[in-house]
């Protein structure tokens, strides 16, 4: 008697871990990306990165979502001109800096709305953003996307010039990223 | 006996008590929040879990009621609306109750539930370090017979060793290089302009002697070449693609101009001992406007368009 409910109070124990435990998924590459858009009086520019890497943290129950991370190599991001990209390369310094990482410290999840509030680390330097988002459950499919921008002079980067003219201090992210939920 | 105390039982209670207390808190979604009746805040409230069971997740300071917290049509969530007071909660016919407690009489101090209910410790199974190729994978010849791992400059000491430290200041170098290159393909231009006036208004025959354009030729010939040898012994770029862009463009309208700028001023010295002065003349002339026109051409792809 004793060690069956011994045993059936650690099954239930552990039958509650596995199945209240949150779901760790990790975005589909193949389906995710990341750009920028650095506004010029002359010339705007938009650069793309398809090697955008997402975890979240998601409760199964309601599917909200309580942590995540991410991060891009910047060599990654490709505007159509690789000499530019080169020139943007040389002002965030990408060989001694060649990832920008984000992690999550709260997140508000309205179900289909977000507020994610984090740490980003992009320049060597880490400052904290906040990112509006969106998400959206398919089938087993989850979608989320949102946008954010930072300051390159906050983050000690050098603003590109053309024409002698300096860029919008701004540079503006929008990304999608793309997860099975299994 | 159930009841009578045994070793064994002691054991398996003080087991129970011992997860009880350590297991659940931390278990799913839901982790040890801190009551603190002293605070007085205004809040919101967001909730995880079932109808039945709610946790807060979230709250803001000073954000006013009523605020949809979730949204229809997601789970078991629909439309919530609070009325509230500082210390008087309410969610439809609700309590809002965690681990047994109501908070309907309790406020929450932020700073201590936000750090406990959001602990990201999420990491990346690897975490890539710099490995970046330090040299493009489009090497042209010329930037591998000079700035390769192995190139000429690197052997004649001009520069070190291939190394991450190394390649950076070849990328500072690169941009001063290329500045330089711009700024004398700018003089060049203002040049190669002046050449092109002095030598309509010699064949017009506004000036005495050609001397004046010849000399500006020579300026304009010393000019280019040098803008041109700092566009070749640039260090290579961060990257090059297999693309097509202005600086592609760039280059092949250099061919072109340098093609002008090695038979413009040829044809120049031939038109002098020329049987038919102003036929070779107005040929001279006409490769020297396109010449100028491409290198304008040019010129304003990379200013402008890059």
């Amino acid at each position: 008697m004793f060690l069956r409910i011994y045993f059936f109070f650690i099954f239930f124990l552990y039958s509650s871990y596995v199945f209240s435990q949150n779901a760790i998924l990790q975005n589909d590459k193949s389906n995710s990306r990341i750009s920028y858009e650095l506004r010029h009086p002359a010339h705007d520019v938009v650069g793309v990165s398809e090697e955008l890497e997402v975890k979240i943290e998601l409760n199964r129950n309601n599917y909200s979502i309580i942590n995540a991370i991410a991060q891009v190599r910047v060599a990654s991001f490709n505007s159509g001109n690789s000499n530019r990209d080169s020139e943007a390369m040389n002002l965030i310094e990408a060989i001694k800096y060649p990832y920008a990482r984000f992690r999550s410290t709260s997140i508000r999840d309205f179900g289909d709305t977000l507020t994610i509030y984090g740490d980003l680390t992009f320049h060597g330097i880490t400052k904290n953003i906040t990112i509006k988002g969106n998400k959206k459950i398919s089938g087993s499919k989850l979608i989320i996307s949102g946008n954010f921008a930072i300051s390159l002079d906050s983050f000690n980067v050098k603003r590109p010039t053309l024409l002698f003219i300096p860029s919008e201090e701004y540079l503006r992210f929008s990304f999608k990223c793309e997860f099975t939920i299994n | 006996m159930f009841f009578e105390f045994t070793h064994k039982k002691v054991s398996f209670w003080l087991l129970m008590v011992f997860i009880i207390l350590v297991y659940f808190p931390f278990s799913g979604n839901t982790k040890p929040y801190s009551f603190n009746q002293m605070y007085q805040f205004d809040f919101t409230l967001g909730f995880k879990g079932s109808n039945d069971e709610k946790h807060i997740i979230g709250f803001e300071q000073n954000k006013s009621f009523p605020e949809p917290i979730f949204k229809k049509g997601f789970g078991n969530s629909k439309d919530y609306s609070f009325s509230t007071t500082n210390s008087n909660i309410s969610y439809d016919n609700y309590s809002l109750v965690l681990f047994g407690k109501s908070i309907l009489q309790d406020t929450v101090k932020k700073e201590k539930l936000s750090e406990e209910m959001f602990e990201n410790l999420l990491e990346f199974d690897f975490e890539e370090t710099a490995k970046i190729p330090l040299l493009p994978q489009n090497i042209s010849f010329m930037e591998k017979l000079l700035w390769g791992e192995s190139g000429l400059f690197r052997k004649i000491g001009i520069t070190a060793e291939l190394t991450a430290e190394q390649r950076e200041k070849e990328l500072g170098w690169r941009k001063t290089i290329l500045t330089l290159h711009q700024g004398f393909g700018l003089l060049t231009w203002g040049l190669m302009a002046g050449s092109v006036t002095l030598g309509q208004l010699w064949l017009d025959g506004k000036l005495d002697s050609p001397i004046w354009h010849r000399r500006l030729v020579y300026t304009t010939v010393g000019s280019y070449s040098l803008s041109g040898l700092l566009a070749i012994v640039a260090p290579p770029p961060f990257e090059r693609r297999e693309e097509f862009s202005t600086i592609s463009f760039h280059k092949l309208a250099a061919w072109l101009h340098f093609a002008g700028m090695v038979a413009t001023p040829v044809l120049g010295i031939l038109t002098k001992e020329s049987s038919d002065y102003f036929r070779s003349a107005r040929f001279h002339q006409r490769l020297g406007y396109v010449t100028f026109s491409i290198y304008t051409i040019a010129m304003l792809s990379v200013l402008i368009f890059s």
